[in-house]
């Protein structure tokens, strides 16, 4: 069922959801918006094309305490559960479609992922249709668009001077039904499928330019093209692209001990890093840069698609794109597998 | 009217291809397109078929000599293109005995100035088709619109008080030497005004900064005065500074490496040009620079040079008595 907010009934929702847990929102600090956690609805900032930090950060976080354990002669552990309830505000449809990717890794075979479960079950995700697509942006070339859903308990679309909304979940329902009770109106169905088509169709310049069909399988005969030599070489080995992107997920587990008491915890790791794959023998099967960019290329335009059946490991959201301080960028990687020069 | 970088591509894709087929070089680091034309991205060429790709506009700001380090290991030369501050950053690496002057070939490049592509690719211009040098000013044209902007506001930060136009290491030059003066003198009132705040504000300032930090070490890896063999911060054992993200251990990442760059600082910039998070980190450099020329009254610590004011233990003349 489609339903309209207006925008203060929306700050007034959020500002009631502060008070008993967590939200997250993109919000500016010194010229940067992020997702971040802010106390109200006054601190969110909603004109920007996209955050420079994902939902990532608040569903599998780049650092996360697992277990304390205690070694005084007999062994006990306790388990840290992320209890806390969360809200993220303002997702866009990239964020959105992200979280159903990094589910099929973490929540989708044998074993999931406890942390990552209980986070995804105590979040309640409310995304935010783009109303201006960056010139970074490039989410159609893998079938999504401005209007795209995913994984939103909620999706918003603003809609003149208020915000069309429709819940998809449960926890969204319960949302509207509950603490938004009051503060949505029915809307018009037809013409909020309207303003959703409208949406859906919105136009992406830089989607158009990045044709991905296909590549998946062009990749399978490319591991060893002289291509990865050529591109690595302007690669800085920094964790850019990694960190700010919403499907990277590989991580490192760290114990740490003292005095018999100790934690461990998993934090990021970055297949750019030169120690990313280092083992305890100082061995390293991704030894130059060489190795590492092909890694994560291949990753995501290979080795995702053949294990979870057909979707790739980025969403456009042209984080990469943006952030690259040298321009080695997966849109470009794309661009030049099929043919079309983008780098040199 | 003066020359600008566009004016010396065809020059420099012939040097190149010349230097790469004669043998001279084998491998060239220059600018290629980027993302978009205001971005212009490091390329390192190493066949003359891929000369053509290299490209030259008032946007190559990227400090390319750092990627020096990923051939020390290899026979024969690599060839590189320096601006002024550039050939001071390749001047860092010489000095620290990090790379040798005669497994680089230079090819200079005299600037007046690199303007600032982020403040540029907001005015909507499109995609940029040519830009002229009209002295006080550059005027930009795009396929949707063009601007004349003054140097004073659209060049970046150091290139207004960038006393060193000219490469001052190279082995061929493109086009004559510019005049070498700053457009306005160096400037520390942003740091003076950020040293009488009080200690509460200050503290919340950095607070902020440090902890949007995302750890990814691009501040680093750009710089040409980090070229430790090995990071203190890649050492897994004994771990020095922990992989959690937290303010305690971004603090640590932060103020040791500007500690450990202090006085051999370029002030290129790069640190905080490349930061994806934004943080002001040359404003770190910047006040320990200040304190320098105060207090050791070397007036240009920038500038790499065999004596450093920290790299030196002269007891007979330290004020400190306990010294």
């Amino acid at each position: 069922m489609l339903m309209t907010i207006a925008p203060d009934n929306l700050k007034n929702l959020l500002d009631k959801l502060a008070r008993d847990r967590l939200l997250v929102a993109p919000s500016m600090e010194d010229g940067v918006t992020r997702l971040k956690p802010v106390h109200s609805a006054a601190e969110i900032a909603f004109d920007y094309s996209n955050t420079a930090t994902s939902i990532k950060d608040f569903l599998f976080p780049q650092s996360e305490d697992l277990l304390r354990f205690v070694t005084d002669g007999t062994l006990s552990i306790e388990e840290i559960k992320p209890e806390r309830a969360q809200v993220a505000f303002g997702l866009r449809p990239c964020d959105l479609a992200s979280v159903a990717l990094m589910d099929k890794v973490l929540l989708g075979g044998e074993f999931s992922d406890a942390h990552y479960q209980t986070r995804r079950n105590n979040t309640l995700l409310i995304g935010l249709a783009c109303e201006n697509p960056a010139d970074t942006c490039f989410c159609t070339t893998y079938g999504y668009n401005p209007g795209w859903a995913g994984a939103a308990d909620v999706m918003l679309y603003k809609d003149g001077d208020k915000y069309l909304a429709e819940a998809l979940t449960d926890k969204g329902r319960e949302l509207v039904g509950g603490p938004g009770e009051g503060l949505f109106k029915p809307a018009d169905e037809a013409a909020g499928e309207a303003v959703k088509k409208a949406y859906a169709e919105k136009d992406v310049p830089f989607g158009k330019e990045v044709d991905v069909q296909g590549i998946d399988k062009i990749l399978d005969g490319f591991f060893y093209d002289q291509y990865w030599d050529d591109i690595s070489k302007k690669c800085i080995g920094c964790g850019t692209c990694t960190y700010v992107c919403p499907t990277c997920h590989c991580f490192l587990l760290t114990d740490e001990a003292r005095g018999g008491q100790g934690l461990r915890f998993r934090c990021w790791d970055s297949c750019m890093f030169a120690n990313y794959t280092k083992m305890a023998s100082g061995a390293n099967p991704r030894p130059t840069k060489k190795e590492r960019v092909r890694q994560r290329f291949m990753h995501k335009l290979n080795y995702y698609p053949n294990r979870y059946g057909g979707s790739y490991l980025c969403t456009g959201c042209g984080r990469c794109v943006a952030m690259c301080p040298v321009g080695l960028h997966i849109a470009g990687v794309i661009k030049d597998v099929k043919g079309v020069k983008a780098h040199a | 009217m003066s020359a600008i970088f566009t004016d010396h591509q065809a020059a420099l894709r012939d040097e190149v291809r010349k230097l790469l087929t004669d043998g001279t070089i084998k491998g060239f680091i220059g600018y290629a397109r980027g993302r978009d034309s205001y971005h212009p991205a490091p390329a390192i060429v190493t066949r003359p078929d891929q000369v053509d790709g290299l490209i030259l506009d008032q946007f190559c700001i990227f400090g390319l000599t750092k990627y020096l380090l990923d051939y020390i290991f290899e026979d024969g030369k690599m060839g590189i293109v320096a601006k002024g501050c550039d050939s001071l950053a390749l001047q860092r690496l010489i000095t620290d005995h990090r790379v040798s002057r005669d497994k680089v070939h230079v090819i200079g490049l005299p600037c007046a100035g690199v303007i600032n592509a982020e403040k540029v690719a907001q005015l909507g211009l499109g995609n940029v088709q040519k830009v002229t040098d009209k002295g006080a000013s550059f005027l930009v044209e795009g396929d949707k619109g063009s601007r004349e902007l003054a140097k004073t506001e659209y060049l970046w930060d150091k290139c207004l008080w960038c006393e060193h136009h000219n490469p001052a290491v190279a082995d061929s030059k493109l086009g004559p030497e510019v005049e070498n003066v700053a457009m306005k003198p160096r400037d520390y009132s942003d740091i003076e005004a950020m040293e009488n705040l009080p200690p509460a504000e200050k503290a919340a300032y950095w607070t902020r900064q440090f902890s949007r930090c995302i750890r990814c070490y691009a501040c680093r890896n750009v710089c040409p005065a980090c070229n430790c063999r090995e990071c203190v911060f890649d050492i897994a054992d004994p771990r020095w500074v922990g992989n959690t993200v937290k303010l305690s251990e971004q603090q640590m990442f932060h103020f040791t490496r500007a500690w450990h760059v202090a006085g051999r600082c370029v002030d290129c910039g790069e640190c905080e040009r490349v930061c994806p998070m934004e943080l002001p980190l040359m404003k770190l450099q910047h006040k320990l620079q200040k304190d320098i020329v105060k207090l050791f009254g070397n007036p240009k610590p920038f500038e790499p040079s065999e004596v450093e004011v920290l790299g030196q233990f002269r007891a007979t003349e330290d004020p400190e008595e306990f010294m």
